[in-house]
């Protein structure tokens, strides 16, 4: 996400991320993976569950879409997406991403069908500068 | 194993909860405040570490 970073802020909006960690997980997460973004912390997950994202089955957790979309990671080097160490927060909390506009209205909803599952950078610079 | 709970899913248009967030650093900030310094790209994480 940090890589759209520049092209977010040129179309005048900003990226708020939200994790599962603890304070101390949170800053050590966007230090490494997310530099230069608003990061927050919330490991009750109640913004997510606020934002109606699910926690997940067996399946969007575990099943093939997850594995698949870890094996086309790691072939295509994006190594960054992959799943190292033990999960941060809820294991079973779904992810999801959201676009607001100024009024404080969605603009783009995107709930993710399994656990590696996330909108194509194309589709989220589409939404932010619609 | 089942979804154990069911939130409302937002749709286009909707008006977002005006939820607070807590900076790593403790300080706490309403989405209304972040708004005013234009659109957002909200993104829920899931992480390992």
């Amino acid at each position: 996400m940090a890589k759209l970073n520049p092209q977010i802020e040129a179309a005048g909006a900003q990226i708020v991320v939200v994790t599962m960690g603890k304070p101390a997980e949170t800053e050590r997460f966007c230090s490494e993976r997310a530099p230069g973004l608003r990061c927050f912390c919330d490991p009750d997950a109640a913004s997510y569950r606020a934002f109606g994202l699910m926690r997940g089955t067996n399946e969007q957790l575990f099943g093939p879409a997850v594995w698949l979309k870890g094996a086309q990671v790691t072939l295509g080097g994006k190594f960054e997406g992959l799943p190292v160490g033990r999960p941060v927060g809820d294991p079973f909390q779904m992810p999801g991403v959201f676009v607001l506009a100024p009024d404080g209205r969605v603009a783009f909803a995107y709930y993710s069908r399994h656990a590696g599952d996330y909108p194509d950078d194309a589709v989220i610079l589409r939404a932010v500068t619609s | 194993m089942s979804q154990i709970d069911h939130p409302r899913r937002l749709q286009v248009g909707d008006p977002a909860p005006n939820i607070t967030l807590a900076r790593t650093t403790g300080e706490k900030v309403t989405l209304s405040d972040l708004l005013c310094q234009g659109p957002i790209l909200l993104v829920f994480l899931r992480h390992f570490g």
